[in-house]
Protein backbone atom coordinates (compact mmCIF):
# COMPACT_ATOMS: atom_id res chain seq x y z
CA UNK A 1 0.00 0.00 0.00
CA UNK A 2 1.29 3.41 -0.63
CA UNK A 3 0.84 6.59 1.52
CA UNK A 4 1.19 8.81 -1.57
CA UNK A 5 0.74 8.00 -5.64
CA UNK A 6 1.77 10.35 -8.22
CA UNK A 7 0.96 9.82 -11.66
CA UNK A 8 2.16 12.25 -14.32
CA UNK A 9 1.51 15.47 -12.53
CA UNK A 10 2.68 18.44 -14.47
CA UNK A 11 2.56 21.76 -13.37
CA UNK A 12 2.56 24.89 -15.83
CA UNK A 13 2.55 28.53 -15.27
CA UNK A 14 0.14 30.83 -17.64
CA UNK A 15 3.74 32.54 -19.02
CA UNK A 16 4.46 29.04 -20.07
CA UNK A 17 6.99 28.38 -17.14
CA UNK A 18 7.16 24.64 -16.10
CA UNK A 19 7.26 24.10 -12.47
CA UNK A 20 7.66 19.90 -12.63
CA UNK A 21 7.22 18.38 -15.85
CA UNK A 22 5.52 14.51 -15.65
CA UNK A 23 6.49 13.55 -12.27
CA UNK A 24 5.75 10.16 -10.86
CA UNK A 25 6.27 8.79 -7.77
CA UNK A 26 5.05 6.50 -4.82
CA UNK A 27 5.84 6.53 -1.64
CA UNK A 28 5.02 3.45 0.40
CA UNK A 29 3.54 3.50 3.45
CA UNK A 30 6.11 3.74 6.72
CA UNK A 31 8.31 4.81 4.76
CA UNK A 32 10.59 8.01 5.57
CA UNK A 33 11.29 9.36 2.25
CA UNK A 34 13.13 12.49 1.49
CA UNK A 35 12.92 14.53 -1.92
CA UNK A 36 15.66 16.99 -2.51
CA UNK A 37 16.72 18.99 -4.87
CA UNK A 38 18.11 22.68 -5.99
CA UNK A 39 16.06 25.78 -5.42
CA UNK A 40 13.03 26.02 -8.23
CA UNK A 41 13.72 22.58 -8.90
CA UNK A 42 9.74 21.76 -8.47
CA UNK A 43 9.73 20.43 -4.39
CA UNK A 44 7.32 22.67 -3.12
CA UNK A 45 4.90 23.00 -6.29
CA UNK A 46 4.98 18.94 -5.84
CA UNK A 47 4.18 19.40 -2.09
CA UNK A 48 2.00 22.30 -2.75
CA UNK A 49 0.02 19.71 -4.98
CA UNK A 50 -0.02 17.11 -2.26
CA UNK A 51 -1.34 19.50 -0.11
CA UNK A 52 -4.31 21.07 -2.44
CA UNK A 53 -2.91 24.27 -2.71
CA UNK A 54 -2.33 24.61 -6.38
CA UNK A 55 -4.42 23.33 -9.40
CA UNK A 56 -2.56 20.95 -12.32
CA UNK A 57 -1.95 20.88 -15.57
CA UNK A 58 -2.18 17.30 -15.56
CA UNK A 59 -1.50 14.22 -13.05
CA UNK A 60 -3.66 12.30 -10.81
CA UNK A 61 -3.37 12.16 -6.65
CA UNK A 62 -3.80 9.00 -5.12
CA UNK A 63 -3.16 9.17 -0.97
CA UNK A 64 -3.64 5.88 0.74
CA UNK A 65 -4.93 4.09 -2.31
CA UNK A 66 -7.89 7.00 -2.76
CA UNK A 67 -8.31 9.00 -5.86
CA UNK A 68 -7.60 12.32 -4.31
CA UNK A 69 -10.97 14.72 -6.50
CA UNK A 70 -11.10 18.36 -7.03
CA UNK A 71 -12.59 19.99 -3.26
CA UNK A 72 -12.39 16.26 -1.34
CA UNK A 73 -11.32 17.14 2.43
CA UNK A 74 -12.09 13.89 4.27
CA UNK A 75 -8.42 12.56 3.71
CA UNK A 76 -6.96 15.81 5.53
CA UNK A 77 -7.73 13.79 9.25
CA UNK A 78 -4.92 11.42 7.98
CA UNK A 79 -2.33 14.36 6.82
CA UNK A 80 -0.13 16.61 8.65
CA UNK A 81 1.39 19.43 6.52
CA UNK A 82 4.55 21.74 7.26
CA UNK A 83 4.44 24.26 4.22
CA UNK A 84 8.05 25.92 3.42
CA UNK A 85 6.80 29.62 4.54
CA UNK A 86 4.98 29.06 8.14
CA UNK A 87 1.37 29.96 7.93
CA UNK A 88 0.06 31.29 11.47
CA UNK A 89 -2.40 33.32 12.82
CA UNK A 90 -0.53 36.07 14.46
CA UNK A 91 -2.86 37.29 16.86
CA UNK A 92 -2.93 34.26 18.67
CA UNK A 93 -1.05 32.48 21.22
CA UNK A 94 0.79 28.91 20.29
CA UNK A 95 -1.71 27.10 22.61
CA UNK A 96 -5.10 28.66 21.50
CA UNK A 97 -4.31 27.99 17.43
CA UNK A 98 -3.34 24.66 18.29
CA UNK A 99 -6.83 24.03 20.45
CA UNK A 100 -8.77 25.35 17.46
CA UNK A 101 -6.80 23.01 14.94
CA UNK A 102 -6.84 19.78 17.14
CA UNK A 103 -10.85 20.61 17.08
CA UNK A 104 -11.03 20.88 13.76
CA UNK A 105 -9.46 17.05 13.28
CA UNK A 106 -12.30 16.42 15.38
CA UNK A 107 -10.27 15.13 18.87
CA UNK A 108 -11.79 15.51 22.42
CA UNK A 109 -11.40 18.65 23.84
CA UNK A 110 -9.23 16.79 27.23
CA UNK A 111 -6.96 15.01 24.38
CA UNK A 112 -6.53 18.37 22.84
CA UNK A 113 -5.09 20.07 26.24
CA UNK A 114 -2.97 17.06 26.81
CA UNK A 115 -1.67 17.44 23.56
CA UNK A 116 -1.30 20.72 23.32
CA UNK A 117 0.91 20.63 26.59
CA UNK A 118 3.48 17.63 25.48
CA UNK A 119 3.95 19.62 22.33
CA UNK A 120 5.07 23.23 23.97
CA UNK A 121 6.84 21.19 26.19
CA UNK A 122 8.91 19.06 23.80
CA UNK A 123 8.85 21.92 21.04
CA UNK A 124 10.49 24.30 24.01
CA UNK A 125 7.29 26.66 23.18
CA UNK A 126 6.69 26.22 26.79
CA UNK A 127 7.89 29.17 28.29
CA UNK A 128 6.87 31.27 25.83
CA UNK A 129 2.80 30.14 25.90
CA UNK A 130 1.91 33.92 26.84
CA UNK A 131 3.62 35.20 23.75
CA UNK A 132 1.43 35.77 20.89
CA UNK A 133 2.56 34.27 17.86
CA UNK A 134 3.83 37.13 15.37
CA UNK A 135 6.37 37.93 18.69
CA UNK A 136 7.71 34.05 18.02
CA UNK A 137 11.25 33.95 16.35
CA UNK A 138 11.25 32.54 12.98
CA UNK A 139 12.37 29.09 14.41
CA UNK A 140 9.32 29.16 16.88
CA UNK A 141 7.15 30.07 14.41
CA UNK A 142 8.08 26.78 12.16
CA UNK A 143 7.82 24.58 15.44
CA UNK A 144 4.32 25.83 15.75
CA UNK A 145 3.57 25.06 12.64
CA UNK A 146 4.59 21.61 13.27
CA UNK A 147 3.00 21.02 16.42
CA UNK A 148 -0.28 21.79 14.23
CA UNK A 149 0.88 19.52 12.04
CA UNK A 150 1.38 16.77 14.70
CA UNK A 151 -1.18 17.58 17.12
CA UNK A 152 -3.73 15.10 15.64
CA UNK A 153 -1.75 11.79 15.47
CA UNK A 154 -1.13 11.96 11.29
CA UNK A 155 -0.47 8.92 9.36
CA UNK A 156 1.23 10.90 6.99
CA UNK A 157 3.33 13.87 7.74
CA UNK A 158 4.44 16.48 4.62
CA UNK A 159 7.32 18.04 5.68
CA UNK A 160 8.79 21.59 3.07
CA UNK A 161 11.79 22.39 5.06
CA UNK A 162 10.83 21.76 8.19
CA UNK A 163 14.16 22.02 10.04
CA UNK A 164 14.80 25.69 8.52
CA UNK A 165 15.47 28.36 11.52
CA UNK A 166 15.83 25.39 13.95
CA UNK A 167 18.22 25.31 16.67
CA UNK A 168 20.03 22.08 16.85
CA UNK A 169 18.82 21.11 19.97
CA UNK A 170 14.95 21.13 18.60
CA UNK A 171 16.54 19.05 15.04
CA UNK A 172 17.40 16.63 17.56
CA UNK A 173 14.16 16.13 19.32
CA UNK A 174 12.20 16.42 16.24
CA UNK A 175 14.33 13.88 13.85
CA UNK A 176 14.14 11.51 16.99
CA UNK A 177 10.59 11.95 17.20
CA UNK A 178 9.88 11.73 12.94
CA UNK A 179 11.94 8.59 13.39
CA UNK A 180 9.47 7.27 16.31
CA UNK A 181 6.57 8.12 14.09
CA UNK A 182 7.95 6.26 10.95
CA UNK A 183 8.69 3.42 13.21
CA UNK A 184 5.14 3.24 14.75
CA UNK A 185 4.09 2.61 10.83
CA UNK A 186 3.39 6.06 9.74
CA UNK A 187 4.91 7.47 6.66
CA UNK A 188 7.11 11.09 6.97
CA UNK A 189 7.79 12.87 3.72
CA UNK A 190 10.30 15.07 3.89
CA UNK A 191 11.84 17.67 1.42
CA UNK A 192 15.08 19.92 2.47
CA UNK A 193 17.93 21.75 1.49
CA UNK A 194 20.08 20.36 4.56
CA UNK A 195 21.39 16.66 2.82
CA UNK A 196 22.83 15.43 6.01
CA UNK A 197 19.69 15.22 7.64
CA UNK A 198 17.99 13.60 4.42
CA UNK A 199 20.73 11.35 4.52
CA UNK A 200 20.43 10.51 8.35
CA UNK A 201 16.47 10.42 8.43
CA UNK A 202 15.56 9.03 4.79
CA UNK A 203 14.99 5.61 4.01
CA UNK A 204 14.65 6.23 0.62
CA UNK A 205 15.67 9.74 -1.48
CA UNK A 206 14.02 11.01 -4.64
CA UNK A 207 16.03 14.06 -6.43
CA UNK A 208 14.20 16.25 -8.57
CA UNK A 209 15.95 19.02 -10.93
CA UNK A 210 14.28 21.22 -13.29
CA UNK A 211 10.72 19.83 -12.67
CA UNK A 212 11.37 16.24 -13.27
CA UNK A 213 12.02 13.50 -11.28
CA UNK A 214 15.63 12.69 -12.38
CA UNK A 215 16.35 9.87 -9.63
CA UNK A 216 15.45 7.68 -6.81
CA UNK A 217 16.88 5.17 -4.94
CA UNK A 218 17.44 3.60 -1.39
CA UNK A 219 19.62 6.14 0.98
CA UNK A 220 21.90 2.97 1.78
CA UNK A 221 22.52 2.04 -1.16
CA UNK A 222 24.06 5.18 -2.32
CA UNK A 223 27.77 4.65 -0.50
CA UNK A 224 27.47 1.27 -2.77
CA UNK A 225 28.99 1.13 -5.80
CA UNK A 226 25.74 2.36 -8.44
CA UNK A 227 25.30 1.82 -11.50
CA UNK A 228 24.22 5.19 -13.51
CA UNK A 229 23.36 3.69 -16.94
CA UNK A 230 27.03 3.52 -18.49
CA UNK A 231 29.50 4.38 -16.38
CA UNK A 232 29.82 2.85 -12.54
CA UNK A 233 30.61 5.24 -10.25
CA UNK A 234 31.05 5.30 -6.08
CA UNK A 235 29.59 8.05 -4.12
CA UNK A 236 30.92 9.16 -0.75
CA UNK A 237 27.20 9.99 -0.03
CA UNK A 238 24.21 11.66 -0.81
CA UNK A 239 25.89 15.17 -1.59
CA UNK A 240 28.05 13.32 -3.46
CA UNK A 241 24.92 11.49 -5.32
CA UNK A 242 23.48 14.68 -5.41
CA UNK A 243 26.16 16.93 -7.19
CA UNK A 244 27.08 15.00 -9.54
CA UNK A 245 23.32 14.50 -10.52
CA UNK A 246 22.34 18.35 -10.41
CA UNK A 247 25.78 20.04 -11.06
CA UNK A 248 26.16 17.25 -14.18
CA UNK A 249 29.14 18.18 -16.03
CA UNK A 250 29.10 21.81 -15.34
CA UNK A 251 32.14 22.67 -13.43
CA UNK A 252 31.85 24.58 -10.03
CA UNK A 253 31.58 28.31 -10.54
CA UNK A 254 33.85 30.49 -9.02
CA UNK A 255 33.38 34.25 -9.06
CA UNK A 256 36.11 35.81 -11.03
CA UNK A 257 37.67 38.05 -8.41
CA UNK A 258 38.62 34.51 -6.59
CA UNK A 259 40.38 32.65 -9.15
CA UNK B 1 -24.57 9.87 9.59
CA UNK B 2 -21.60 10.05 11.69
CA UNK B 3 -19.31 12.53 9.38
CA UNK B 4 -22.31 14.71 8.74
CA UNK B 5 -22.58 15.00 12.49
CA UNK B 6 -18.62 15.42 12.63
CA UNK B 7 -18.92 18.14 9.91
CA UNK B 8 -21.61 20.30 12.06
CA UNK B 9 -19.14 20.01 14.55
CA UNK B 10 -16.33 21.36 12.81
CA UNK B 11 -18.41 24.21 11.09
CA UNK B 12 -19.55 25.13 15.13
CA UNK B 13 -15.87 25.24 16.35
CA UNK B 14 -15.04 27.17 13.14
CA UNK B 15 -17.86 29.64 13.57
CA UNK B 16 -16.38 30.02 17.00
CA UNK B 17 -13.20 30.72 15.92
CA UNK B 18 -14.17 33.13 13.40
CA UNK B 19 -15.60 35.23 15.85
CA UNK B 20 -13.11 34.63 18.10
CA UNK B 21 -10.76 35.73 15.12
CA UNK B 22 -13.03 38.79 14.83
CA UNK B 23 -12.92 40.11 18.22
CA UNK B 24 -8.82 39.82 18.09
CA UNK B 25 -8.28 41.05 14.77
CA UNK B 26 -10.52 44.04 14.84
CA UNK B 27 -9.57 44.78 18.52
CA UNK B 28 -13.25 44.74 18.85
CA UNK B 29 -12.41 44.50 23.06
CA UNK B 30 -10.99 48.16 22.31
CA UNK B 31 -13.67 49.81 19.58
CA UNK B 32 -16.62 48.80 21.19
CA UNK B 33 -16.00 50.13 24.92
CA UNK B 34 -14.41 53.25 22.94
CA UNK B 35 -17.83 53.46 20.91
CA UNK B 36 -20.08 53.18 23.80
CA UNK B 37 -18.36 56.00 25.82
CA UNK B 38 -18.70 58.34 22.64
CA UNK B 39 -22.17 57.26 22.46
CA UNK B 40 -22.51 58.24 26.28
CA UNK B 41 -20.62 61.30 25.90
CA UNK B 42 -22.88 62.35 22.98
CA UNK B 43 -25.96 61.51 24.83
CA UNK B 44 -25.01 63.67 27.85
CA UNK B 45 -24.54 66.81 25.11
CA UNK B 46 -27.93 66.54 23.57
CA UNK B 47 -28.98 63.44 21.80
CA UNK B 48 -32.29 63.54 19.13
CA UNK B 49 -33.54 61.71 15.88
CA UNK B 50 -30.47 63.13 13.87
CA UNK B 51 -28.24 62.35 16.58
CA UNK B 52 -29.14 58.62 16.54
CA UNK B 53 -28.89 57.94 12.71
CA UNK B 54 -25.70 59.54 13.65
CA UNK B 55 -24.38 56.98 16.01
CA UNK B 56 -26.11 54.33 13.37
CA UNK B 57 -24.22 55.14 10.56
CA UNK B 58 -20.83 55.18 12.54
CA UNK B 59 -21.82 51.76 13.56
CA UNK B 60 -21.95 51.14 10.10
CA UNK B 61 -18.95 52.55 9.62
CA UNK B 62 -17.03 50.46 12.48
CA UNK B 63 -18.23 47.24 11.20
CA UNK B 64 -16.82 48.10 7.74
CA UNK B 65 -13.56 48.72 9.21
CA UNK B 66 -14.37 45.19 11.27
CA UNK B 67 -15.13 43.56 7.81
CA UNK B 68 -12.20 44.86 6.49
CA UNK B 69 -10.02 43.81 8.74
CA UNK B 70 -11.63 39.93 9.15
CA UNK B 71 -10.81 39.76 5.23
CA UNK B 72 -7.05 41.42 6.05
CA UNK B 73 -6.01 38.08 7.57
CA UNK B 74 -7.29 35.60 4.80
CA UNK B 75 -4.45 35.09 3.72
CA UNK B 76 -3.49 33.27 6.10
CA UNK B 77 -6.72 31.98 6.95
CA UNK B 78 -7.48 30.34 3.66
CA UNK B 79 -4.31 28.64 3.48
CA UNK B 80 -4.63 27.26 6.94
CA UNK B 81 -7.89 25.91 6.41
CA UNK B 82 -6.49 24.41 3.63
CA UNK B 83 -4.69 22.01 5.94
CA UNK B 84 -7.80 20.85 7.64
CA UNK B 85 -10.90 18.48 7.00
CA UNK B 86 -12.93 21.72 5.84
CA UNK B 87 -14.23 22.58 2.25
CA UNK B 88 -14.05 26.47 1.28
CA UNK B 89 -17.63 26.47 1.22
CA UNK B 90 -17.85 26.27 4.98
CA UNK B 91 -14.92 28.64 5.61
CA UNK B 92 -17.01 31.23 3.42
CA UNK B 93 -19.88 30.32 5.19
CA UNK B 94 -18.61 30.93 8.59
CA UNK B 95 -17.19 33.60 8.20
CA UNK B 96 -20.29 35.64 6.56
CA UNK B 97 -22.04 34.10 10.23
CA UNK B 98 -19.72 35.36 12.60
CA UNK B 99 -19.69 38.62 10.89
CA UNK B 100 -23.47 38.39 11.23
CA UNK B 101 -23.79 37.85 14.66
CA UNK B 102 -21.29 40.47 15.16
CA UNK B 103 -23.31 43.14 13.02
CA UNK B 104 -26.21 42.03 14.98
CA UNK B 105 -24.57 42.24 18.14
CA UNK B 106 -22.84 45.54 17.82
CA UNK B 107 -26.52 47.35 16.47
CA UNK B 108 -28.49 45.59 18.97
CA UNK B 109 -25.98 47.10 21.66
CA UNK B 110 -26.53 50.73 20.65
CA UNK B 111 -29.95 50.64 20.32
CA UNK B 112 -30.75 49.45 23.60
CA UNK B 113 -28.36 51.32 25.23
CA UNK B 114 -29.60 54.56 24.06
CA UNK B 115 -33.35 53.19 24.24
CA UNK B 116 -32.43 52.74 28.13
CA UNK B 117 -30.75 56.03 28.36
CA UNK B 118 -33.65 57.58 27.05
CA UNK B 119 -36.60 55.33 27.37
CA UNK B 120 -37.44 56.36 24.14
CA UNK B 121 -40.77 55.61 21.90
CA UNK B 122 -40.77 51.95 20.70
CA UNK B 123 -41.54 52.94 17.16
CA UNK B 124 -38.35 55.12 17.43
CA UNK B 125 -36.20 52.01 18.77
CA UNK B 126 -37.44 49.82 16.10
CA UNK B 127 -36.92 52.60 13.24
CA UNK B 128 -32.96 52.55 14.63
CA UNK B 129 -32.62 49.22 14.34
CA UNK B 130 -33.91 48.88 10.96
CA UNK B 131 -31.29 51.24 9.52
CA UNK B 132 -28.74 49.90 11.60
CA UNK B 133 -29.52 46.21 10.57
CA UNK B 134 -30.03 47.92 6.64
CA UNK B 135 -26.63 49.11 6.53
CA UNK B 136 -25.20 46.05 8.13
CA UNK B 137 -26.28 43.97 5.75
CA UNK B 138 -25.35 46.42 2.67
CA UNK B 139 -21.84 46.02 4.61
CA UNK B 140 -22.10 42.07 4.52
CA UNK B 141 -23.13 42.23 0.98
CA UNK B 142 -20.88 44.92 -0.60
CA UNK B 143 -17.97 43.23 1.83
CA UNK B 144 -18.32 39.63 0.01
CA UNK B 145 -18.46 41.23 -3.50
CA UNK B 146 -15.44 43.46 -2.58
CA UNK B 147 -13.19 40.68 -0.71
CA UNK B 148 -13.99 38.04 -3.67
CA UNK B 149 -12.72 40.91 -5.60
CA UNK B 150 -9.67 41.22 -3.93
CA UNK B 151 -8.73 37.56 -3.51
CA UNK B 152 -9.14 37.06 -7.11
CA UNK B 153 -6.38 40.01 -7.78
CA UNK B 154 -4.17 37.96 -5.39
CA UNK B 155 -4.58 40.55 -2.61
CA UNK B 156 -6.22 39.75 0.97
CA UNK B 157 -6.57 43.78 1.87
CA UNK B 158 -9.43 46.03 -0.04
CA UNK B 159 -7.69 48.69 -1.13
CA UNK B 160 -8.70 52.76 -0.73
CA UNK B 161 -10.90 52.05 -3.94
CA UNK B 162 -12.54 49.19 -2.35
CA UNK B 163 -13.05 51.44 0.44
CA UNK B 164 -13.99 54.14 -1.43
CA UNK B 165 -16.83 52.11 -2.95
CA UNK B 166 -17.84 50.96 0.65
CA UNK B 167 -18.49 54.28 1.23
CA UNK B 168 -20.44 55.25 -1.81
CA UNK B 169 -22.81 52.07 -1.01
CA UNK B 170 -23.44 53.34 2.57
CA UNK B 171 -24.44 57.00 0.85
CA UNK B 172 -26.67 55.93 -1.03
CA UNK B 173 -28.11 53.60 0.83
CA UNK B 174 -29.61 56.23 3.27
CA UNK B 175 -32.04 58.42 0.73
CA UNK B 176 -33.32 54.75 -0.46
CA UNK B 177 -34.01 53.83 3.55
CA UNK B 178 -35.24 58.01 3.73
CA UNK B 179 -37.75 57.18 0.96
CA UNK B 180 -38.48 53.79 2.57
CA UNK B 181 -39.53 54.92 5.70
CA UNK B 182 -41.28 58.14 4.37
CA UNK B 183 -43.44 56.15 2.37
CA UNK B 184 -44.32 53.19 5.09
CA UNK B 185 -44.54 53.38 8.51
CA UNK B 186 -41.62 51.02 10.58
CA UNK B 187 -44.45 48.78 10.97
CA UNK B 188 -44.70 48.10 7.13
CA UNK B 189 -41.13 49.20 6.40
CA UNK B 190 -39.86 46.32 8.69
CA UNK B 191 -40.93 43.39 6.87
CA UNK B 192 -40.14 45.17 3.50
CA UNK B 193 -37.00 45.48 4.67
CA UNK B 194 -36.55 41.82 5.99
CA UNK B 195 -37.99 40.40 2.95
CA UNK B 196 -35.52 42.78 0.74
CA UNK B 197 -32.54 43.24 2.73
CA UNK B 198 -32.70 39.66 3.99
CA UNK B 199 -33.20 38.35 0.11
CA UNK B 200 -30.89 40.54 -1.38
CA UNK B 201 -28.01 39.73 1.33
CA UNK B 202 -28.61 36.28 1.12
CA UNK B 203 -28.21 36.02 -2.81
CA UNK B 204 -25.33 38.19 -2.95
CA UNK B 205 -23.92 35.44 0.00
CA UNK B 206 -25.13 32.64 -2.23
CA UNK B 207 -23.32 33.93 -5.65
CA UNK B 208 -20.33 34.84 -3.69
CA UNK B 209 -19.64 31.97 -2.08
CA UNK B 210 -20.28 30.09 -5.59
CA UNK B 211 -17.32 31.89 -7.33
CA UNK B 212 -15.22 31.93 -3.97
CA UNK B 213 -15.71 28.34 -4.36
CA UNK B 214 -15.10 28.16 -8.28
CA UNK B 215 -12.29 29.79 -8.04
CA UNK B 216 -10.78 28.91 -4.77
CA UNK B 217 -7.07 27.29 -6.19
CA UNK B 218 -6.70 30.14 -8.27
CA UNK B 219 -7.31 32.07 -5.12
CA UNK B 220 -4.52 30.01 -3.11
CA UNK B 221 -2.68 29.87 -5.71
CA UNK B 222 -2.25 33.57 -5.76
CA UNK B 223 -2.25 33.74 -2.18
CA UNK B 224 0.82 31.00 -2.05
CA UNK B 225 2.76 33.06 -4.45
CA UNK B 226 2.90 36.18 -2.63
Amino acid sequence: MYAIEIEHFSKKYKKGQIAVNNLSMKVAEGTFFGFVGPNGAGKTTTVNYIADLISKTEGHLKLFGEEIREGDYEHKRRIGFVLEKPFYLKKLKAAEYLRFVGRMQNMEDKLVKERIEELLKVLKLSEHRDKLIEEFSAGMKKKTSLAAALIHDPDLLILDEPFEGIDALSSKIISDNLKAMVEKGKTVFLTSHVLEIVEKLCERVAIINRGELIFETEVSSIRERFKDREKVEKYEGLEDLFLSIVAGEEKTDRFSWLK
Amino acid sequence: MHDNINIKKRILHLVRFEFKLLLKYSQAAIIIPVFVLFSLLMMKMGGGKDFFTMIIIITAFILGVIFNRQFSIADNEFILYQMMPVSFENVITAKNISLFIFAVIQVALVVSLNAFVYGLERVFVIDSLLLGLFLSVLFLSTGNILSLRALKRGSSHLSLLDNIIMAAVLLAALPIYAVMTRMFSVYIAVPVYLVLGGGYYMLIFSKTRKMFCRDRKGILERLCMQ
